[in-house]
This record gives structure tokens, C-alpha cells and sequence, in this order.
């Protein structure tokens, strides 16, 4: 699978910009581990050359280091390099590259690291990655009497489903009182794919996302509305480059509660008086360039004041939860969801508010210590609406 | 899955004892990534790489190689462009200074303290909130690190102000150095020049000026693990200003002639081709041979103007027209020390090997034109997606005249062409008593052979008196 990438690889320059840029250091592995560098771009893509090359066997001790990846794009967004013809730039998909050595790797029978092994079997059995029965999916939907069939159909994704219903409560309130007559799939929806796409399963993420597909085109859905940036990535790009274009619009909440603001269908009037600051899912942001509509929301909280953390937007650090991560080497994501807490407590923040329950899953216990809250946009906006969850 | 045998370097677990095991990787996949640099020359595997996190632990490693014989090469951003210091192959010792990261700034004092890891943004970026800017490259600015700039080019690197304060050797007060033996030593007015001094107070000693003699030393004699620096408050005013001259000519008068104004009217300008890639696309329908970016400070928004009206009357004296927005907006960031002046333009295209030189100003447009030539002549460049682009700055009382070769890096071949092509150069560049500004790699093995044999008895003898294991990037200026 690498192979496809051998163009990219070849054509990093080495230079280091995927190091340190404009706000300092890029990548939160090199900053949590040896630093090497092999943790950043420029090494990755050497890696990748010499394995292509054949001057480079595969090993365990690489099989880990590339598990190692966020797949956060920040080196991706700093990369300057262009291409020669057209000037296009983004030309080196780090992420795209990681995922394609981890695919090459787990079929040569290195890897995944054993806590995915885990996940994957759970995947494979319950169709969601923490072994929780099917039919537990769609409890937090019990009594809000949603069709299985429309055009606009929820996408709850695993994290909302069995973790923090409230998430995938609050989005569903703020989608009806907005007007929109909102389709639920229920135990048809399965795990998007995307711990698969990172474990280097690739058979199985094909496996879920075909199944999703037709489950998605038998409900008859127009637009998919999701409060997770990772399934929100994983439908709107990987969908489409693993399986073809999708007869479907994918669209994030955060992009739906700020156009419903916008059409005056609902108003956030129930005042939250409290500092926010917002951080930005690299599955949202970087990877989707959804920057906006978050921050719109935010800003139409009454009684709410909204700063920025100094690393923002396209320069956002992870919540270190990316890319299995999180399951794979815990006290790794832990070091660099610490940095990210401090990075917002700076800002005299008395809440961190995210648009993806992963981030807010991974900032919560260093928030915690920080004494501060984590709120996923659905719940904040909820609670500004006056809905009770 | 096949299995395999882990065979350690022999030093693993004596250096994980200096620097923690979280800090030395001898694994196959971590060494590839420190075996070349962004040129085309070939790489060399180091056999273990190591990221000390002081001083202290610098200097155990270096003695350590010293007991063991193990030689020593050091990285700091890895942007060199001239291959990396060959070493011995598997066996050598790879240091990262990259964790030598820290920045400590004296306002009152005007001077700044930074590990010799720290790349040269995160000075300005620990200088700023306080109102000064440190003078250390126009680029590459977020990938070098302060110490292989000032190690490993001549000058210890061109800053942003080196129009009007020259190179930065001129603004470096003293380092802190591990020689080869392990010892430590800060030269310049400091502790061991004066025992009842606590830091690098400033450049000017009781003694002959060691300071020099590290700078553009390549690491040959010593790893900078600290440079102090004299900072600069930043400018109240900025503004900047392109132009585009027809031929070369215009190009270089223009060039010469501003720069002999007292004061010079800018505080920073560059030169590039308009063959460009970066430049034809900034520069839309203009055409032309060279495109001049100026940057302007001043203490007055009337100063600046002034000077940027001077600037104006000799371009168009030459001919020159006003460059596009784009272009002035280029000049601007590209110069303010808030965007990599060089980087941006050369790398964002491809990696680059550079010609890039000293020459006297005199004879520099001639020796320029037959660099340019040569390159011509050399008929597989269409077949290797070879260009080549010029730019030049004056600096003080020289042109600094650099090509740089470009290339499609997918080309099977491309970097055995590449390396003739850089060659052919070099010796060009020997012949015509100038060279490359890098003192680093392949550049200091071929200039020091054109070293008078006074000049390589003096240098071999004060490598062999601080380095008498030739423990530290050995092979280094043929040393």
C-alpha cells in the first residue's frame, strides 16, 4: 500500500518544517518521546523511501514507533512543499502515508500493537471498538421516537454511542428544535472505520464502511449529520476514496447549529456566563477545514466570552487522542492532552469546548487536574438553548 | 513475520547511562533518518544517534568516545546542503543537539542565551514578547538550529540586518563549546576568561578572540552547546518594496550601487531570478531578468518613507519597475523575521544544492555569468528536471552569489547528475578564489584543498591539539 505513496516520499525535501514552524514545536510525538526523527515528517518519509527502496527491513520496534503517529496533519499543514508543475501544495499526506505503512506492516505480521489487537476484535464482533453488545448502541435513543428513514440522518459514531450519550442526546434536541426532521440508524449504524483505517485492518474498515453505505442509502438519507469528527473525516473523505463517490452530503453539527443560528431557528439566550475557549479536533479542522462554525456557536452563547488558545486552528496541538493513540500508548496521549490543558488554562478559560467526544474523552482527566470543565459543542449548545439533557 | 536478532552498538547502554535510555536509538529505522541531509550527496549511516540534554551530558558522551574511540558527528536542523559529515559508516556516533533547547533572555544586559539546539524562530519567538529580535539567518529561519548556524556557515550566518550590521559573527558575544577531549569551555568575555564572571557578558576579551575560531569551524573543533548573543529592539516601522530590472546588469548595478549608499537605505534585500519558480508566480505578467525585494526599518514612518523613495530613485535609474503586490508582500514577510525569507522560496519547490559564495564585488557579475554558464552546459538537466536559479545580496564589502540546483527527485539517476553538476561548480568556485559559505560536509573537504599548506599545517596542528583521538567529525575539512 505504501507503494502508492512513493511519489510523496521521494519528493520531501528533509528540510525539518514539519519540526518547528510558526508557533513553535509541530509534532506533540516528538515532543513526548526521544524526539528523534524518526517521530516527525521528514523521518517518517525517509523510512518510507528506504523501505521502498529495500534498504530498510520492517521490525517491531518500527511497527511501534509508526503506531506512534497522531495522524494530527499539523506537519501536513506546515509542509511547504510544492509541486513543481502546478504549485499545488499539501502534496505530502502524512497521514494517508502513516496509514498506508501500518497497513504494509500489519500484513507482513508486525503489529497492530496488542491493545488494538483488542479493538480489533471487538470491531469484528460488535461492530464497535470497546466490546459492548449491539444492541447497547442505541440506547440513549429510547424514547426519543426516531425514524429509521429521511433525508437527514444522525451518525452517532461509537464514542457518542456507548460513552457520552449526552452528546449524541444534545445533538438530536438541537437538530429538532432547529426544524430538522432527524433519521436514526440505530444498530445499522456500525464503527465508521476509522480505528480500523488506523490499525491497519484495512480489509475490516472496507468491511464497515460498505456496510455503512448501504445502510445509509436504504434509509433514503440526503445528508448525514454527525458530532464526530472522526466518523465525520472517515464519511466525508475516506468514504469516498475507499469505496467511491457517496450519494449522500456528510456534514458536521457544529456546521448545522451555526447555520441554524444564522437562519435565526434557534437562539442560544439561556446564558452561560463563562470564559470559553474552543479547541479545535484535528479530524474538524486540519484534516476537514472546518475552523468557522465552531467558533460561530460559541460566540452566540449569551452571557459567554470566547478566547483563543495561542496555538489555534491550523496550528491547533492535539488532544493526543488521534489515530488509536490513545488505546495503544495511553500515557503518551495523557503527556500531550496535559500540554493542551495547560495551553487553554493560559488562556484564563474556565472551559474547553470541543466538537468531537475523542477530544473530549482525552482532555477530560488533565482537565480535571487542572480544575477545569470539557464540553463537547453539542452539550454547551444544548445547555444554552435551555434543553435539558 | 521474519525474526530477527537485535544487534545493539556497543556504546547503547554506556550513553543511556548519560542520557537515559529514552534518548539513544541505535534501531535500523531511527538511523536512516539521520543518514543524509537535504542535498543530493550520498548518505551515511550513522551507528547509534544519541539527543543529549546539556552540557554536562554532551561532554560525558564526548569522553566517553574518546575512552572507546568512536567518533563523533554532530546534527543540528539537518539543513545543510552538503551531505552530511561521512563519519565512520555504522560505527559512528550521531549527536542531535536538538534538546539543547532552552533560551534564556537578559533584556537589560541586551543579550540573549540559547542552547546551540534551538532553532532559529524560537529566538525570535522568546524575544519577542519583549520587544527584540535576534540577528541570526534570513533562512532557512524555523529549521536551523542557532548552533549549526553559527558552526557550519561562514560568518556564522547572514541575519536579517545583515545590509546594515553584517554578518552575524558580529552580533555572537561568546559560546560555550565541549572540545573534542570532553573538556568545556566558554570563549568570548566569560567565566573562562575572567574566573569572577558568571555568564557571556560580551565579545571583546583579555585574550586572542577564541570565539572565531569555533564560528564556521563546521564542529570540526568543538560542539557549541550555548550562544550568547547580542538581541536588537524590533523596529517601530517596517515597510518593503519589490522591483523587477531587465537584465542582469540593471539587476547587479542596482544592487551595487544601493549598497554603497552610507547608510544603505534598506535593512535587508535579496535578489532572486525571475525564472523562479516562487518568483514567476508572485510576479503575474512582469517580465524581467531580476526581482529585487527590500525590506525597510526605521524609527519613523518619515524615515522609512524616505529611504524607501531612495530606494526607488536608483531602480529606476536602472530601468527597474515596480514589482506586484504579491511580490511586496513577500518582501514584507520575508523579511520581518516572521516568515523564512530563503526557505520559503527555495524549498517550497523542491530540495536544493546551492552555489552560493562570497565574491568580491568588482569581478562578481563576470564570475556569476560564467557559474551560470557552466550550469548550461551540462545537457542532461533537461532530463533530470535540473534548474538552476541565482540570487544574490550584498553583503559589507562582497556579493554573496548563490545558484540553486534544483532538481525532480524521482528521476532515477538525478542525484549521481546532481552531484557532477555540484562538483563542476565547486571547482569553478575554487578556481576563482571564492567558495561556498557552508562549512560543513562535502564543501569543507573541497575547499580546504585549495588551503595553502601554511594555512592546513596551522589548522591540522590546532586539530590535533584539541582533538588528538580525531574524535569529532572526523574527515572534516580533510582534518
Amino acid at each position: 500500500m505504501l507503494e502508492k505513496y512513493k511519489k510523496a516520499v521521494t519528493v520531501c525535501s528533509r528540510c525539518g518544517m514539519c519540526i518547528v514552524g510558526e508557533n513553535g514545536y509541530i509534532c506533540p510525538v516528538q515532543q513526548h518521546s526521544g524526539g528523534f526523527d524518526s517521530s516527525v515528517a521528514r523521518g517518517r518519509n525517509q523510512i518510507a523511501r528506504a523501505i521502498l527502496e529495500g534498504q530498510l527491513k520492517y521490525s517491531n520496534e518500527l511497527m511501534e514507533s509508526t503506531f506512534t503517529c497522531l495522524g494530527c496533519n499539523n506537519c501536513h499543514e506546515q509542509c511547504q512543499r510544492m509541486d513543481m508543475q502546478t504549485g499545488a501544495r499539501g502534496i505530502i499526506d502524512e497521514a494517508k502515508i502513516t496509514q498506508a505503512l501500518r497497513v504494509d506492516l500489519v500484513r507482513a505480521g508486525y503489529g497492530p500493537p496488542d491493545a488494538l489487537k483488542a479493538v480489533d476484535a471487538n470491531i469484528q464482533k460488535f461492530h464497535n471498538p470497546f466490546g459492548e453488545p449491539e444492541k447497547k448502541r442505541s440506547a440513549w435513543a429510547v424514547g426519543l421516537d426516531l425514524p429509521k428513514t429521511g433525508d437527514t440522518v444522525y451518525f452517532a459514531g461509537c464514542y457518542a454511542s456507548y460513552r457520552n450519550p449526552k452528546i449524541a442526546k444534545a445533538t438530536v434536541a438541537i437538530l429538532k428544535k432547529g426544524g430538522i426532521n432527524v433519521a436514526y440508524l440505530g444498530e445499522d449504524e456500525w464503527c465508521c472505520g476509522v480505528p480500523e483505517l488506523w490499525d491497519g485492518n484495512a480489509s475490516l474498515a472496507e468491511e464497515l464502511i460498505q456496510h455503512n453505505v448501504n445502510a445509509l442509502k436504504a434509509a433514503g438519507v440526503k445528508r448525514v449529520v454527525t458530532s464526530c469528527a472522526g466518523c465525520f473525516h472517515s464519511l466525508k473523505t475516506d468514504y469516498p476514496e475507499i469505496i467511491g463517490k457517496l450519494p449522500f452530503e456528510v456534514v458536521h453539527s457544529s456546521e448545522v447549529i451555526a447555520d441554524l443560528i444564522e437562519k435565526d431557528k434557534i437562539s442560544l439566550d439561556t446564558e452561560i456566563a463563562k470564559t470559553l475557549t474552543y479547541h479545535d479536533p484535528c479530524h474538524l479542522g486540519r484534516h476537514e477545514n472546518v475552523y468557522e462554525s465552531p467558533r460561530n456557536v460559541l460566540k452566540a452563547i449569551k452571557g459567554a466570552e470566547f478566547v483563543e488558545m495561542p496555538r489555534n486552528k491550523g496550528n491547533a496541538w492535539c488532544c493526543g487522542g488521534g489515530s488509536v493513540v490513545a488505546v495503544a500508548f495511553p500515557d503518551l496521549a495523557k503527556d500531550i492532552a496535559d500540554d493542551r490543558v495547560q495551553e487553554a488554562k493560559g488562556t484564563q478559560a474556565e472551559a474547553i469546548v470541543s466538537a468531537c467526544p475523542l477530544c473530549e474523552n482525552g482532555l477530560t482527566p488533565a482537565a480535571r487536574k487542572a480544575k477545569m470543565e470539557v464540553h463537547d459543542l453539542s452539550e454547551i449548545v444544548a445547555k444554552a438553548m435551555g434543553i435539558q439533557i | 513475520m521474519e525474526t530477527r536478532e537485535i544487534k545493539h552498538h556497543p556504546l547503547r547502554e554506556a550513553i543511556a547511562g548519560i542520557v537515559g535510555s529514552k534518548y539513544v536509538a541505535d534501531e535500523d529505522f531511527v538511523l536512516v533518518t539521520y543518514s543524509r541531509d537535504i542535498s543530493a550527496f550520498a548518505a551515511s549511516m550513522p551507528g547509534i544517534a544519541v539527543r543529549p540534554g546539556s552540557t554536562e551530558e554532551v561532554s560525558e558522551i564526548v569522553k566517553l568516545a574518546n575512552r572507546t574511540g568512536y567518533p563523533i558527528v554532530i546534527k543540528g536542523g539537518g539543513q545543510g546542503g552538503s551531505g552530511v559529515t561521512k563519519g565512520e559508516p555504522t560505527r559512528h556516533i550521531m549527536l542531535d543537539t536538538g534538546r539543547l533547547d532552552k533560551v534564556d533572555v537578559d533584556v537589560v544586559n541586551l543579550k540573549v542565551t540559547c542552547g546551540g539546539g534551538v532553532r532559529n524562530s524560537r529566538i525570535d519567538d522568546a524575544l519577542r514578547p519583549y520587544g527584540y529580535m535576534a540577528n541570526t539567518v534570513i533562512g532557512p529561519y524555523y529549521t536551523a538550529t542557532i548552533g549549526g548556524v553559527v558552526g557550519g556557515i561562514a560568518g556564522g550566518g547572514f541575519g536579517k540586518n545583515v545590509a546594515s550590521v553584517g554578518c552575524n559573527w558580529s552580533h555572537v558575544l561568546g559560546l560555550k563549546v565541549v572540545l573534542p577531549t570532553g573538556d568545556v569551555i566558554t570563549t568570548g568575555a566569560g567565566p573562562d576568561t575572567n574566573i569572577y564572571r558568571k555568564g557571556i557578558e560580551f565579545r571583546e576579551v583579555t585574550s586572542p578572540d577564541l570565539t572565531s575560531l569555533f564560528i564556521s569551524s563546521g564542529g570540526a573543533l568543538g560542539i557549541i552547546t550555548e550562544v550568547a548573543m547580542k538581541i536588537y529592539p524590533i523596529p517601530k516601522y517596517s515597510k518593503a518594496v519589490s522591483y523587477v530590472a531587465d537584465t542582469m546588469e540593471n539587476t547587479w548595478n542596482i544592487q551595487l550601487k544601493l549598497s554603497e549608499a552610507s547608510p544603505v537605505p534598506y535593512t535587508n534585500m535579496i535578489m532572486f531570478q525571475m525564472v523562479n519558480f516562487m518568483v514567476a508566480r508572485m510576479s503575474g505578467d512582469m517580465r524581467g531578468y531580476g526581482a529585487l525585494f527590500f525590506a525597510v526599518d526605521g524609527d519613523s514612518e518619515e524615515d522609512v518613507d524616505r529611504r524607501i523613495k531612495e530606494i526607488g530613485k536608483v531602480c529606476s535609474e536602472f530601468g527597474a519597475q515596480k514589482g506586484t503586490p504579491a511580490m511586496n508582500h513577500y518582501a514584507a514577510t520575508g523579511t520581518t523575521g516572521t516568515a523564512d525569507f530563503v526557505h520559503n522560496i527555495c524549498s517550497m519547490a523542491c530540495p536544493f544544492m546551492t552555489w552560493e559564495s562570497l565574491c568580491p564585488r568588482s569581478e562578481s557579475i563576470e564570475y556569476t555569468k560564467g557559474l551560470l554558464d557552466l550550469f548550461k552546459g551540462f545537457e542532461d538537466n533537461a532530463k533530470y528536471h535540473t534548474a538552476a536559479g541565482l540570487y544574490s545580496l550584498p553583503i559589507s564589502n562582497v556579493m554573496l552569489t548563490g545558484i540553486t540546483l534544483h532538481w525532480d527527485d524521482t528521476i532515477p539517476g538525478v542525484e549521481e547528475h546532481l552531484r557532477k553538476v555540484w562538483k563542476a561548480g565547486a571547482d569553478y568556485m575554487l578556481k576563482h578564489g571564492t567558495f561556498s559559505a557552508y562549512a560543513q560536509g562535502n564543501h569543507s573537504i573541497l575547499a580546504s584543498t585549495a588551503w595553502s599548506p601554511t594555512y592546513y599545517k596551522i589548522m591540522s596542528g590546532i586539530k590535533k591539539t584539541l582533538d588528538p583521538n580525531n574524535i569529532l567529525n572526523p574527515g572534516l575539512w580533510n582534518l
